[in-house]
Formats: structure tokens, sequence, C-alpha cells
């Protein structure tokens, strides 16, 4: 794993749980794109971009912040977690550049506004373990994985 | 790495140079490049509520174009104006365990096919997103060049 120099591109998105039916959320989103679930074409998720062209690094912080707040629900349940209304997962990924070559990296932060530290803590490392994004990407690429609860 | 038994979900999606729109597609996303607002590449996923796997197929497949674009540069390869890629990314279950497992496909009609092959491999080895997930998922990499 090549750790990056130069960061040249970063993918912002905010994924949320769809509970307002098909309605689009975003709270400043020029792409808000409905997600549905293996299985179901019905909407499970709500991932706001920030860019009317999002680039490359958005759709893959989507794909990956869509499964990772699927793998928090699947990781809460098993740990008997009831998580708040307004849990939510936020992902960057910068494009970098070290020497000529390229990488990615990323950011993971968790908002579980009102559970206790240690618990979101063990659930947001919990999901990172199950979720294949995260399987796909591990030790090839860096990963913070923040979590806030307040 | 561990074999996928059972694909639950496939996210599709065609990349292409801006300037060409999905041929089926529900939702068409212009993309744009590093450093540029201008969009750069248009992806086409076959659904109005596409699937995780067809977000990350586009990701991926739109800095494999520009991989692919870079290689061509360097080795004064002229690529086709109808050059394209096409991604599958399968969600799948082994046991009780979820992986993910890719398909690439580079169209590069009326190019030599040990080039065009050439070409697929190194701008493989160039892409962040396969360098991302190398050596973790399965992917199989495919080039159509008739």
């Amino acid at each position: 794993m090549s750790k990056i120099e130069k960061v040249l591109v970063t993918g912002k998105t905010h994924t949320t749980h769809n509970s307002a039916g098909n309605t689009s959320r975003g709270h400043n989103g020029n792409l808000d794109i409905v997600l549905s679930s293996p299985g179901s074409d019905t909407p499970a998720h709500v991932l706001t971009a920030v860019q009317p062209h999002p680039k490359a690094e958005q759709l893959f912080a989507g794909a990956w912040s869509a499964c990772y707040i699927a793998a928090v629900g699947l990781a809460a349940q098993q740990m008997k977690v009831t998580l708040p209304s307004d849990t939510a997962v936020d992902i960057e990924v910068d494009l970098g550049q070290t020497g000529a070559a390229y990488f990615l990296q990323a950011r993971l932060t968790l908002r579980v506004p009102g559970l206790d530290q240690g618990v979101a803590t063990e659930l947001a490392h919990n999901a990172d373990a199950i979720c294949p994004y995260s399987k796909a990407t591990r030790g090839n690429i860096d990963v913070d994985i923040n979590v806030l609860t307040a | 790495m561990s074999k996928i038994e059972k694909v639950l979900a496939t996210g599709k999606t065609h990349t292409t140079h801006s300037g060409v729109g999905g041929h089926n597609g529900n939702l068409d996303i212009e993309l744009s490049s590093p450093g540029s607002a201008q969009p750069a590449h248009v992806f086409a996923a076959t659904q109005p509520h596409p699937k995780a796997e067809q977000l990350f197929a586009g990701a991926w497949s739109a800095c494999y174009t520009a991989a692919v674009g870079l290689v061509a540069q360097e080795r004064n390869i002229v690529l086709p104006a109808d050059m394209a890629v096409d991604i599958e990314v399968d969600l799948g279950q082994t046991g009780l365990a979820y992986f993910l497992q890719a398909r690439l496909t580079l169209r590069v009609p009326g190019l030599a096919q040990d080039v065009a092959t050439e070409l697929a491999h190194i701008a493989d080895s160039i892409c962040p997103y396969s360098k991302a997930t190398r050596g973790n998922i399965d992917v199989a990499l495919n080039v159509i060049t008739a």
C-alpha cells in the first residue's frame, strides 16, 4: 500500500436511510440518487453527491456508503443495538498521486447521535469487517473510520 | 480472497467518452474528471434506482476509461471513437459472508487483438480502482475488438 503524497480529487457523499419514502432529501445535493437494495427494487438509501457532474470518487463513495450503512444495520441487529433514526454515513474518497502513480484513500464517518461512544465504535468496526466494499479494499488503500455520537 | 458461491445483485454500466448517451439507461450520469468540472465521461446505469454495485462499476469504469486513454497516448495508439468500457460488479455470498467480484470489458473495435489486450492489462495495472481491489476480489478482464 502506497501513501498518497498529493490529493487530486475528493468525492464526498452523505447517505441516509430512505425513511421518507421516495423523496430525495439531499440538503445541498445537486445529484440525489435513490438506491435500491439487493433482492428488492424498493428504494432503501439516499445518496447525496455535491455536484451535478460527480467525479468517479463520489460514485465509489456512494456505493461504499450504501453498503456500509446496510452493514451497520446488520451489525446493530447482531449486537442488539437500536440505531437512532438519524443514523447517517459520510464517506470521502480521495484520488491522489504518489510520484506518477495514482491511488485512492478514504475516510468513513458513522453518525449515530445518542449512542454510547464505546458501543458506536464497536458497531463501526464490526460493520467495516463485514461490508464487502471494505473487504474489497482492505490492505490496498488507507481507510480512516470515525464515529460521531454527539 | 473468497470465491462467491451465490450472486445476489449485479451492477452493470456502460461508459463512453462524453457526447455519447447511454443506449438504454434510466440513469445517465455525466462524470467530470479530476481538475475539471467539464463532463468527461457518460455512464449509463440500467435502473432508475441503481444498486450500490452500479455506482461502484460506474466509478471504476470512468477511471478505467481514463487509464486506457493514458496508456494509448503513451504508446501512440489511436483509440476508435466508439471505444467503450462495460463493467459488471456482482455482490455475492459465500456462507454468511458477503463479497464482490467484477468483470471488465474493453471495447475497442478495429484494434489488433494483441495490442488491445496489452492496452487493457496495462490500463488495469495503473487504474487506482483496480489497484484498490487487487488480490481482494475476483476480476475478469475481457477485450473485444470485433
